[in-house]
Protein backbone atom coordinates (compact mmCIF):
# COMPACT_ATOMS: atom_id res chain seq x y z
CA UNK A 1 0.00 0.00 0.00
CA UNK A 2 1.14 3.47 -1.02
CA UNK A 3 0.16 6.37 1.20
CA UNK A 4 0.00 9.97 0.25
CA UNK A 5 -1.75 13.02 0.20
CA UNK A 6 -2.19 13.48 -3.06
CA UNK A 7 -3.12 10.94 -5.80
CA UNK A 8 -3.39 12.92 -9.64
CA UNK A 9 -4.80 10.41 -12.26
CA UNK A 10 -3.45 11.55 -15.64
CA UNK A 11 -0.35 13.81 -16.66
CA UNK A 12 -2.16 15.88 -19.15
CA UNK A 13 -2.25 19.57 -18.97
CA UNK A 14 -4.79 19.51 -16.05
CA UNK A 15 -3.28 16.72 -14.47
CA UNK A 16 0.57 18.36 -14.49
CA UNK A 17 -0.94 21.71 -13.48
CA UNK A 18 -2.45 20.36 -10.08
CA UNK A 19 0.29 18.22 -8.91
CA UNK A 20 2.99 20.90 -9.45
CA UNK A 21 0.36 23.30 -7.53
CA UNK A 22 -0.09 21.21 -5.11
CA UNK A 23 3.53 20.50 -4.39
CA UNK A 24 4.32 23.67 -4.81
CA UNK A 25 2.31 24.34 -1.45
CA UNK A 26 4.06 21.44 0.45
CA UNK A 27 1.78 18.79 -0.63
CA UNK A 28 3.08 14.83 -0.80
CA UNK A 29 1.89 14.07 -4.48
CA UNK A 30 1.83 10.78 -6.59
CA UNK A 31 0.97 11.65 -10.39
CA UNK A 32 -0.18 8.24 -12.29
CA UNK A 33 -0.90 8.06 -16.53
CA UNK A 34 -1.43 5.35 -18.11
CA UNK A 35 0.69 6.31 -21.20
CA UNK A 36 4.38 5.94 -21.66
CA UNK A 37 5.24 9.56 -21.65
CA UNK A 38 3.80 12.40 -19.46
CA UNK A 39 2.01 15.12 -21.10
CA UNK A 40 -1.26 13.95 -22.44
CA UNK A 41 -2.10 15.50 -25.71
CA UNK A 42 0.17 18.29 -25.33
CA UNK A 43 3.00 16.31 -27.07
CA UNK A 44 1.39 15.98 -30.35
CA UNK A 45 0.72 19.71 -30.46
CA UNK A 46 3.38 20.86 -33.02
CA UNK A 47 1.98 24.15 -33.36
CA UNK A 48 1.60 27.70 -31.15
CA UNK A 49 -0.61 27.71 -28.61
CA UNK A 50 -3.32 30.45 -28.30
CA UNK A 51 -4.01 31.92 -24.85
CA UNK A 52 -2.44 34.75 -22.73
CA UNK A 53 1.32 35.56 -23.46
CA UNK A 54 1.68 35.79 -19.82
CA UNK A 55 1.50 31.95 -19.33
CA UNK A 56 2.37 30.02 -22.29
CA UNK A 57 0.73 31.66 -25.80
CA UNK A 58 2.84 31.93 -28.18
CA UNK A 59 4.56 28.42 -27.75
CA UNK A 60 4.74 25.21 -29.22
CA UNK A 61 2.27 22.64 -27.14
CA UNK A 62 5.25 20.16 -27.33
CA UNK A 63 7.44 22.81 -25.56
CA UNK A 64 4.82 23.79 -23.10
CA UNK A 65 5.00 20.04 -21.73
CA UNK A 66 8.82 20.01 -21.59
CA UNK A 67 7.97 22.99 -19.42
CA UNK A 68 5.87 21.68 -17.06
CA UNK A 69 7.64 18.27 -16.83
CA UNK A 70 10.57 20.39 -15.72
CA UNK A 71 8.58 22.35 -13.24
CA UNK A 72 7.12 18.88 -11.96
CA UNK A 73 10.53 17.06 -11.64
CA UNK A 74 11.83 19.86 -9.48
CA UNK A 75 9.12 20.25 -7.09
CA UNK A 76 9.39 16.70 -6.02
CA UNK A 77 6.38 15.20 -7.77
CA UNK A 78 6.37 11.65 -7.91
CA UNK A 79 5.13 10.07 -11.11
CA UNK A 80 4.32 6.88 -12.38
CA UNK A 81 4.04 6.15 -16.08
CA UNK A 82 2.80 2.85 -17.88
CA UNK A 83 0.30 2.82 -14.55
CA UNK A 84 -3.20 2.53 -14.60
CA UNK A 85 -5.43 3.66 -12.04
CA UNK A 86 -8.67 1.05 -11.99
CA UNK A 87 -10.99 1.86 -9.87
CA UNK A 88 -12.13 2.01 -6.08
CA UNK A 89 -11.67 -0.74 -3.78
CA UNK A 90 -14.33 -1.22 -0.77
CA UNK A 91 -11.29 0.19 2.28
CA UNK A 92 -11.59 3.52 0.34
CA UNK A 93 -8.05 3.23 -1.69
CA UNK A 94 -7.41 3.29 -5.54
CA UNK A 95 -6.50 0.43 -7.26
CA UNK A 96 -3.76 0.51 -9.25
CA UNK A 97 -2.16 -0.72 -11.87
CA UNK A 98 1.84 -0.78 -12.16
CA UNK A 99 4.33 -3.00 -13.66
CA UNK A 100 1.89 -6.19 -14.16
CA UNK A 101 0.79 -5.32 -10.69
CA UNK A 102 -2.29 -3.64 -8.76
CA UNK A 103 -0.91 -1.95 -5.97
CA UNK A 104 -3.50 -0.11 -3.22
CA UNK A 105 -2.96 3.87 -3.06
CA UNK A 106 -4.30 5.79 -0.04
CA UNK A 107 -4.67 9.25 -0.68
CA UNK A 108 -6.24 12.38 0.94
CA UNK A 109 -7.52 13.96 -1.89
CA UNK A 110 -7.48 12.63 -5.09
CA UNK A 111 -7.94 14.49 -8.63
CA UNK A 112 -9.10 13.21 -11.39
CA UNK A 113 -7.63 14.60 -14.88
CA UNK A 114 -8.46 11.62 -17.19
CA UNK A 115 -9.79 13.76 -20.33
CA UNK A 116 -11.44 13.13 -23.07
CA UNK A 117 -12.12 10.50 -25.97
CA UNK A 118 -13.18 11.16 -29.89
CA UNK A 119 -16.65 11.15 -31.17
CA UNK A 120 -17.08 8.50 -33.76
CA UNK A 121 -19.30 8.89 -36.97
CA UNK A 122 -21.48 6.08 -38.21
CA UNK A 123 -21.90 6.04 -42.02
CA UNK A 124 -22.22 3.41 -44.81
CA UNK A 125 -18.53 1.93 -45.28
CA UNK A 126 -17.02 3.69 -41.93
CA UNK A 127 -15.98 0.37 -40.75
CA UNK A 128 -13.25 0.20 -44.06
CA UNK A 129 -9.20 0.64 -42.99
CA UNK A 130 -8.65 4.16 -43.92
CA UNK A 131 -11.42 5.73 -41.82
CA UNK A 132 -10.49 7.09 -38.45
CA UNK A 133 -10.61 10.08 -35.90
CA UNK A 134 -8.33 13.11 -36.22
CA UNK A 135 -6.64 12.25 -32.89
CA UNK A 136 -5.40 8.78 -33.81
CA UNK A 137 -3.98 10.27 -37.31
CA UNK A 138 -1.94 13.04 -35.20
CA UNK A 139 -0.62 10.14 -32.94
CA UNK A 140 0.49 8.40 -36.26
CA UNK A 141 1.87 11.85 -37.40
CA UNK A 142 3.58 13.38 -34.55
CA UNK A 143 4.53 10.64 -32.29
CA UNK A 144 5.08 7.86 -34.81
CA UNK A 145 6.22 9.22 -37.69
CA UNK A 146 3.70 7.70 -40.16
CA UNK A 147 1.16 9.15 -42.09
CA UNK A 148 -2.00 7.46 -41.91
CA UNK A 149 -2.82 8.55 -45.34
CA UNK A 150 -1.77 10.93 -48.44
CA UNK A 151 -5.29 12.05 -50.06
CA UNK A 152 -7.41 12.61 -46.65
CA UNK A 153 -10.93 14.11 -46.51
CA UNK A 154 -11.74 15.43 -42.74
CA UNK A 155 -15.28 15.67 -41.43
CA UNK A 156 -15.68 18.51 -38.58
CA UNK A 157 -14.09 21.95 -38.85
CA UNK A 158 -13.96 22.53 -35.04
CA UNK A 159 -10.19 23.53 -33.93
CA UNK A 160 -8.94 19.61 -34.13
CA UNK A 161 -9.85 19.37 -37.52
CA UNK A 162 -8.44 22.73 -38.80
CA UNK A 163 -5.16 22.28 -36.79
CA UNK A 164 -4.98 18.32 -37.68
CA UNK A 165 -5.26 19.23 -40.70
CA UNK A 166 -2.71 21.95 -40.49
CA UNK A 167 -0.53 19.50 -39.58
CA UNK A 168 -1.07 16.47 -41.68
CA UNK A 169 -0.13 19.12 -44.47
CA UNK A 170 3.11 19.96 -43.03
CA UNK A 171 3.95 16.45 -42.88
CA UNK A 172 3.10 15.98 -46.58
CA UNK A 173 -0.23 14.52 -47.07
CA UNK A 174 -3.20 16.48 -48.87
CA UNK A 175 -6.54 17.35 -47.57
CA UNK A 176 -8.42 17.03 -49.90
CA UNK A 177 -11.55 18.73 -48.81
CA UNK A 178 -12.97 19.22 -45.37
CA UNK A 179 -16.65 19.03 -44.65
CA UNK A 180 -18.36 20.40 -41.84
CA UNK A 181 -22.43 19.70 -41.56
CA UNK A 182 -23.00 23.38 -39.44
CA UNK A 183 -23.44 26.46 -42.04
CA UNK A 184 -20.33 28.07 -40.54
CA UNK A 185 -16.75 27.21 -39.76
CA UNK A 186 -16.85 26.45 -35.76
CA UNK A 187 -13.15 26.61 -35.19
CA UNK A 188 -11.08 29.82 -35.00
CA UNK A 189 -11.43 31.28 -38.47
CA UNK A 190 -7.57 32.02 -38.27
CA UNK A 191 -7.18 28.36 -38.29
CA UNK A 192 -9.54 27.94 -41.18
CA UNK A 193 -7.12 30.79 -42.89
CA UNK A 194 -4.11 28.78 -42.81
CA UNK A 195 -5.26 25.35 -44.27
CA UNK A 196 -7.93 27.83 -46.94
CA UNK A 197 -4.26 29.72 -47.98
CA UNK A 198 -2.87 26.39 -48.29
CA UNK A 199 -5.60 25.68 -51.25
CA UNK A 200 -7.89 22.93 -49.32
CA UNK A 201 -11.47 23.49 -49.76
CA UNK A 202 -13.76 24.06 -46.85
CA UNK A 203 -17.38 22.97 -47.64
CA UNK A 204 -19.96 23.81 -44.87
CA UNK A 205 -23.23 22.42 -44.67
CA UNK A 206 -21.80 19.11 -45.99
CA UNK A 207 -20.77 16.00 -44.62
CA UNK A 208 -19.97 12.52 -45.58
CA UNK A 209 -22.16 9.88 -46.23
CA UNK A 210 -20.29 7.17 -47.92
CA UNK A 211 -17.07 5.51 -47.91
CA UNK A 212 -16.67 3.55 -50.88
CA UNK A 213 -13.71 0.49 -51.55
CA UNK A 214 -12.39 -2.50 -51.67
CA UNK A 215 -10.70 -3.70 -48.40
CA UNK A 216 -9.64 0.09 -47.97
CA UNK A 217 -10.99 3.44 -48.55
CA UNK A 218 -10.82 4.14 -52.15
CA UNK A 219 -13.70 7.23 -52.26
CA UNK A 220 -15.54 9.56 -49.69
CA UNK A 221 -18.79 10.45 -51.09
CA UNK A 222 -19.95 13.90 -49.04
CA UNK A 223 -23.34 15.49 -49.40
CA UNK A 224 -24.96 19.01 -49.13
CA UNK A 225 -27.05 18.61 -45.70
CA UNK A 226 -30.37 20.81 -44.86
CA UNK A 227 -31.09 22.50 -42.07
CA UNK A 228 -32.15 19.39 -40.01
CA UNK A 229 -28.33 18.28 -41.05
CA UNK A 230 -29.94 15.81 -43.41
CA UNK A 231 -28.20 14.99 -46.29
CA UNK A 232 -29.59 16.15 -49.80
CA UNK A 233 -30.57 13.34 -51.95
CA UNK A 234 -29.09 13.94 -55.46
CA UNK A 235 -26.01 16.34 -54.07
CA UNK A 236 -23.80 13.89 -53.65
CA UNK A 237 -20.27 13.80 -55.01
CA UNK A 238 -17.60 11.58 -54.74
CA UNK A 239 -13.77 12.58 -53.37
CA UNK A 240 -10.90 9.86 -54.57
CA UNK A 241 -9.26 9.76 -50.93
CA UNK A 242 -7.69 7.44 -48.99
CA UNK A 243 -8.22 8.28 -45.64
CA UNK A 244 -11.12 9.75 -43.90
CA UNK A 245 -10.42 11.49 -40.64
CA UNK A 246 -13.24 12.35 -38.43
CA UNK A 247 -13.14 15.75 -36.42
CA UNK A 248 -16.87 15.52 -34.68
CA UNK A 249 -16.12 16.48 -31.15
CA UNK A 250 -14.82 14.45 -27.94
CA UNK A 251 -16.75 13.18 -24.53
CA UNK A 252 -15.74 13.55 -21.40
CA UNK A 253 -13.72 10.24 -19.92
CA UNK A 254 -15.90 9.81 -16.90
CA UNK A 255 -15.56 6.54 -15.85
CA UNK A 256 -13.85 6.65 -12.89
CA UNK A 257 -15.65 9.51 -11.52
CA UNK A 258 -18.81 7.34 -12.02
CA UNK A 259 -17.06 4.66 -10.06
CA UNK A 260 -15.86 7.50 -6.91
CA UNK A 261 -19.45 8.55 -6.79
CA UNK A 262 -19.41 11.78 -8.17
CA UNK A 263 -22.64 13.44 -9.31
CA UNK A 264 -22.78 13.81 -13.20
CA UNK A 265 -24.93 16.17 -15.63
CA UNK A 266 -25.04 16.54 -19.43
CA UNK A 267 -24.14 19.75 -21.07
CA UNK A 268 -23.91 19.64 -24.76
CA UNK A 269 -21.68 22.22 -25.25
CA UNK A 270 -18.82 20.73 -22.90
CA UNK A 271 -19.16 17.21 -24.73
CA UNK A 272 -21.79 15.68 -23.21
CA UNK A 273 -22.13 13.64 -19.32
CA UNK A 274 -19.62 15.21 -16.91
CA UNK A 275 -19.42 15.31 -13.10
CA UNK A 276 -20.98 18.18 -11.56
CA UNK A 277 -17.71 20.56 -9.88
CA UNK A 278 -18.09 23.69 -7.50
CA UNK A 279 -15.97 27.01 -8.15
CA UNK A 280 -12.87 24.95 -6.93
CA UNK A 281 -13.31 22.34 -9.20
CA UNK A 282 -14.70 20.01 -6.21
CA UNK A 283 -17.04 17.01 -6.74
CA UNK A 284 -20.24 16.23 -5.13
CA UNK A 285 -17.00 13.70 -3.19
CA UNK A 286 -15.50 16.32 -1.33
CA UNK A 287 -12.77 14.37 -1.47
CA UNK A 288 -12.26 13.96 -5.27
CA UNK A 289 -11.85 16.64 -7.79
CA UNK A 290 -12.22 16.97 -11.09
CA UNK A 291 -10.54 18.97 -13.56
CA UNK A 292 -9.25 19.54 -17.56
CA UNK A 293 -11.84 18.10 -20.59
CA UNK A 294 -13.05 15.51 -18.10
CA UNK A 295 -14.65 18.48 -16.05
CA UNK A 296 -15.93 20.10 -19.86
CA UNK A 297 -14.17 19.74 -23.58
CA UNK A 298 -12.83 23.13 -23.27
CA UNK A 299 -8.59 23.73 -24.47
CA UNK A 300 -5.29 23.23 -22.82
CA UNK A 301 -5.21 26.74 -21.55
CA UNK A 302 -8.43 26.22 -19.50
CA UNK A 303 -7.07 22.62 -18.52
CA UNK A 304 -3.75 23.78 -17.37
CA UNK A 305 -5.95 26.85 -15.13
CA UNK A 306 -8.56 24.81 -14.19
CA UNK A 307 -5.51 21.77 -12.78
CA UNK A 308 -3.81 24.26 -10.86
CA UNK A 309 -7.31 25.44 -9.26
CA UNK A 310 -8.08 22.15 -7.87
CA UNK A 311 -4.60 21.76 -7.36
CA UNK A 312 -4.14 25.03 -5.13
CA UNK A 313 -7.65 24.04 -3.28
CA UNK A 314 -7.00 19.92 -2.49
CA UNK A 315 -3.45 20.87 -0.49
CA UNK A 316 -5.17 23.67 1.14
CA UNK A 317 -7.84 20.94 1.94
CA UNK A 318 -5.13 18.44 2.79
CA UNK A 319 -3.64 21.53 5.69
CA UNK A 320 -1.11 23.08 3.12
CA UNK A 321 -2.11 26.43 3.62
CA UNK A 322 0.75 28.39 1.77
CA UNK A 323 0.45 32.25 1.87
CA UNK A 324 -1.17 33.90 -0.76
CA UNK A 325 -3.11 30.38 -1.50
CA UNK A 326 -6.73 32.35 -2.03
CA UNK A 327 -5.22 35.00 -3.90
CA UNK A 328 -3.87 32.30 -6.15
CA UNK A 329 -6.88 30.59 -6.22
CA UNK A 330 -8.85 33.78 -7.31
CA UNK A 331 -6.17 34.96 -9.73
CA UNK A 332 -7.19 31.37 -11.32
CA UNK A 333 -10.64 31.94 -11.23
CA UNK A 334 -10.31 35.14 -13.10
CA UNK A 335 -8.19 33.57 -15.49
CA UNK A 336 -10.44 31.21 -16.31
CA UNK A 337 -12.97 33.83 -16.82
CA UNK A 338 -11.19 35.63 -18.76
CA UNK A 339 -10.01 32.30 -21.23
CA UNK A 340 -14.38 31.67 -21.60
CA UNK A 341 -14.89 35.34 -21.90
CA UNK A 342 -14.72 35.78 -25.91
CA UNK A 343 -17.96 35.26 -28.47
CA UNK A 344 -16.33 32.10 -29.43
CA UNK A 345 -16.96 30.55 -25.86
CA UNK A 346 -20.36 31.56 -24.94
CA UNK A 347 -21.95 28.82 -24.81
CA UNK A 348 -19.22 26.98 -22.86
CA UNK A 349 -19.33 29.44 -20.52
CA UNK A 350 -23.04 28.72 -19.89
CA UNK A 351 -22.35 25.37 -19.66
CA UNK A 352 -19.52 25.45 -17.05
CA UNK A 353 -21.80 28.43 -15.28
CA UNK A 354 -24.44 25.93 -14.74
CA UNK A 355 -22.75 22.86 -13.40
CA UNK A 356 -21.03 25.18 -11.13
CA UNK A 357 -24.02 25.98 -10.20
CA UNK A 358 -25.34 22.14 -9.32
CA UNK A 359 -22.08 21.87 -7.92
CA UNK A 360 -22.10 24.70 -5.25
CA UNK A 361 -25.53 23.74 -4.01
CA UNK A 362 -24.03 20.04 -3.05
CA UNK A 363 -21.98 22.35 -0.52
CA UNK A 364 -24.57 24.75 0.72
CA UNK B 1 10.97 57.34 -48.65
CA UNK B 2 11.06 56.89 -44.77
CA UNK B 3 12.37 54.67 -43.15
CA UNK B 4 9.63 52.98 -41.69
CA UNK B 5 8.05 53.06 -45.13
CA UNK B 6 11.13 50.61 -46.14
CA UNK B 7 10.89 48.40 -43.83
CA UNK B 8 7.16 48.24 -43.94
CA UNK B 9 4.30 47.78 -40.94
CA UNK B 10 2.42 45.11 -39.52
CA UNK B 11 -0.81 44.09 -41.31
CA UNK B 12 -3.43 42.45 -38.90
CA UNK B 13 -6.45 39.97 -40.13
CA UNK B 14 -7.29 39.13 -36.74
CA UNK B 15 -11.41 39.07 -37.15
CA UNK B 16 -12.45 37.35 -34.37
CA UNK B 17 -12.92 37.78 -30.56
CA UNK B 18 -10.90 34.84 -29.16
CA UNK B 19 -8.51 34.66 -26.04
CA UNK B 20 -5.12 35.40 -27.34
CA UNK B 21 -2.52 37.75 -26.88
CA UNK B 22 0.98 36.94 -28.23
CA UNK B 23 0.95 39.94 -30.45
CA UNK B 24 0.50 42.48 -28.01
CA UNK B 25 3.00 40.18 -25.64
CA UNK B 26 5.88 40.43 -28.36
CA UNK B 27 5.25 43.75 -29.85
CA UNK B 28 8.14 45.92 -27.35
CA UNK B 29 6.89 49.28 -29.49
CA UNK B 30 3.19 49.33 -28.42
CA UNK B 31 2.32 49.39 -31.93
CA UNK B 32 0.05 46.14 -31.01
CA UNK B 33 -2.31 46.91 -27.95
CA UNK B 34 -5.00 44.78 -26.40
CA UNK B 35 -7.39 46.03 -24.42
CA UNK B 36 -8.46 42.61 -23.18
CA UNK B 37 -7.42 39.25 -23.73
CA UNK B 38 -10.46 38.52 -25.95
CA UNK B 39 -10.62 41.72 -27.55
CA UNK B 40 -9.12 42.15 -31.12
CA UNK B 41 -5.48 43.44 -31.47
CA UNK B 42 -5.50 46.90 -32.14
CA UNK B 43 -2.72 48.45 -34.35
CA UNK B 44 -0.74 51.81 -34.23
CA UNK B 45 0.68 51.98 -37.53
CA UNK B 46 2.89 55.23 -35.90
CA UNK B 47 4.47 52.81 -33.65
CA UNK B 48 5.39 50.11 -35.94
CA UNK B 49 8.79 49.55 -36.93
CA UNK B 50 8.69 46.60 -38.98
CA UNK B 51 10.37 43.82 -36.75
CA UNK B 52 8.45 40.95 -37.68
CA UNK B 53 8.61 39.66 -33.95
CA UNK B 54 4.40 39.83 -34.43
CA UNK B 55 4.24 38.40 -37.95
CA UNK B 56 6.24 35.14 -36.01
CA UNK B 57 4.15 34.88 -33.08
CA UNK B 58 0.63 35.01 -33.83
CA UNK B 59 -0.57 31.43 -33.12
CA UNK B 60 -3.29 32.72 -36.19
CA UNK B 61 -0.65 33.23 -38.97
CA UNK B 62 -3.27 36.09 -39.30
CA UNK B 63 -0.49 39.29 -38.99
CA UNK B 64 1.29 39.90 -42.41
CA UNK B 65 4.24 42.79 -42.72
CA UNK B 66 3.52 44.89 -45.80
CA UNK B 67 5.97 47.00 -47.60
CA UNK B 68 4.33 49.46 -50.00
CA UNK B 69 6.85 50.43 -52.99
CA UNK B 70 9.45 47.99 -51.95
CA UNK B 71 10.69 48.72 -55.53
CA UNK B 72 8.93 51.04 -58.26
CA UNK B 73 5.47 49.48 -58.80
CA UNK B 74 6.40 46.90 -56.76
CA UNK B 75 4.73 45.50 -53.16
CA UNK B 76 6.25 43.30 -50.60
CA UNK B 77 4.57 41.14 -48.44
CA UNK B 78 5.70 39.20 -45.63
CA UNK B 79 4.33 36.02 -44.53
CA UNK B 80 4.80 32.90 -42.23
CA UNK B 81 5.45 29.69 -44.17
CA UNK B 82 5.91 26.12 -41.95
CA UNK B 83 6.51 24.07 -44.97
CA UNK B 84 9.26 22.12 -46.22
CA UNK B 85 10.64 22.27 -48.55
CA UNK B 86 11.69 26.22 -47.94
CA UNK B 87 11.38 28.62 -50.97
CA UNK B 88 15.20 30.15 -51.81
CA UNK B 89 16.15 33.63 -52.44
CA UNK B 90 15.33 35.20 -55.48
CA UNK B 91 12.98 31.78 -56.88
CA UNK B 92 10.02 32.72 -58.69
CA UNK B 93 7.00 31.42 -57.00
CA UNK B 94 2.97 31.28 -57.47
CA UNK B 95 1.54 34.08 -54.97
CA UNK B 96 -2.25 33.01 -53.65
CA UNK B 97 -4.86 34.89 -52.25
CA UNK B 98 -6.69 33.97 -48.84
CA UNK B 99 -8.38 30.88 -50.49
CA UNK B 100 -5.15 29.45 -52.22
CA UNK B 101 -5.75 30.58 -55.47
CA UNK B 102 -3.24 32.05 -57.96
CA UNK B 103 -2.61 35.42 -58.32
CA UNK B 104 0.48 36.11 -60.28
CA UNK B 105 3.96 35.62 -60.38
CA UNK B 106 6.35 36.92 -57.40
CA UNK B 107 10.03 36.66 -56.47
CA UNK B 108 11.09 35.51 -53.15
CA UNK B 109 13.07 38.63 -51.83
CA UNK B 110 13.83 36.84 -48.06
CA UNK B 111 13.70 33.76 -46.24
CA UNK B 112 14.35 34.35 -42.51
CA UNK B 113 14.42 31.64 -40.11
CA UNK B 114 15.87 33.19 -37.31
CA UNK B 115 16.15 31.25 -33.00
CA UNK B 116 13.55 33.95 -32.08
CA UNK B 117 10.80 33.04 -34.58
CA UNK B 118 11.01 29.35 -32.28
CA UNK B 119 10.68 27.63 -35.97
CA UNK B 120 8.37 29.61 -37.88
CA UNK B 121 10.31 30.78 -41.61
CA UNK B 122 9.04 34.21 -42.75
CA UNK B 123 9.00 34.38 -46.40
CA UNK B 124 8.71 37.94 -48.50
CA UNK B 125 7.45 38.34 -51.77
CA UNK B 126 8.13 40.84 -54.21
CA UNK B 127 5.14 41.35 -57.00
CA UNK B 128 3.02 44.20 -58.75
CA UNK B 129 1.69 46.21 -56.83
CA UNK B 130 -2.10 46.09 -58.43
CA UNK B 131 -2.30 42.69 -56.64
CA UNK B 132 -1.54 44.12 -52.75
CA UNK B 133 -5.40 43.24 -51.86
CA UNK B 134 -5.18 39.59 -53.07
CA UNK B 135 -1.72 38.56 -52.45
CA UNK B 136 -0.97 36.25 -49.08
CA UNK B 137 0.44 33.22 -49.18
CA UNK B 138 2.63 31.20 -51.99
CA UNK B 139 1.31 28.16 -54.06
CA UNK B 140 3.60 25.24 -51.63
CA UNK B 141 6.44 23.21 -52.76
CA UNK B 142 6.12 20.10 -54.26
CA UNK B 143 7.97 17.82 -51.47
CA UNK B 144 10.59 15.01 -53.21
CA UNK B 145 9.65 11.97 -52.70
CA UNK B 146 6.10 11.95 -51.70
Amino acid sequence: MRVTDLLVVGAGPAGLGAAIEAARLGAKVLLVDENLKAGGQLYKQIHKFFGSGAHYAGTRGFQIADILLGQAEELGVETWLDTRALGLLDDGTVAVLRKGKVEPVKAGKIILATGAKENALAFPGWTLPGVMTAGAAQTFSNVHGTLAGKRILMVGSGNVGLIVSYQLMQAGAEICALVEAAPQITGYLVHAGKIQRAGVPVYTGHTVVEARGTGEVEEAVIAQVDERFQPIPGTERALAVDTILLAVGLNPRTELAAMFRCQTTYEGALGGILPVHDGWMRSTNPDIYVCGDLAGVEEANTALEEGRLAGVHAACALGYHGEQAQEKMNALRESLRSLRGGAHALRRLSGKERVIEKGESAYV
Amino acid sequence: MSEQKRRGAALLECCQEIPCNPCATVCKTGAITKASLNARPEFHPDKCVGCKLCVAACPGQAIFLETPDYEPGKWALTFPYEYRPLPEEGQTVTAVDRLGQPVCQAVVAAVEDRPVYNKTVLVTLVFPAEHREQVRFMKRLEQEGR
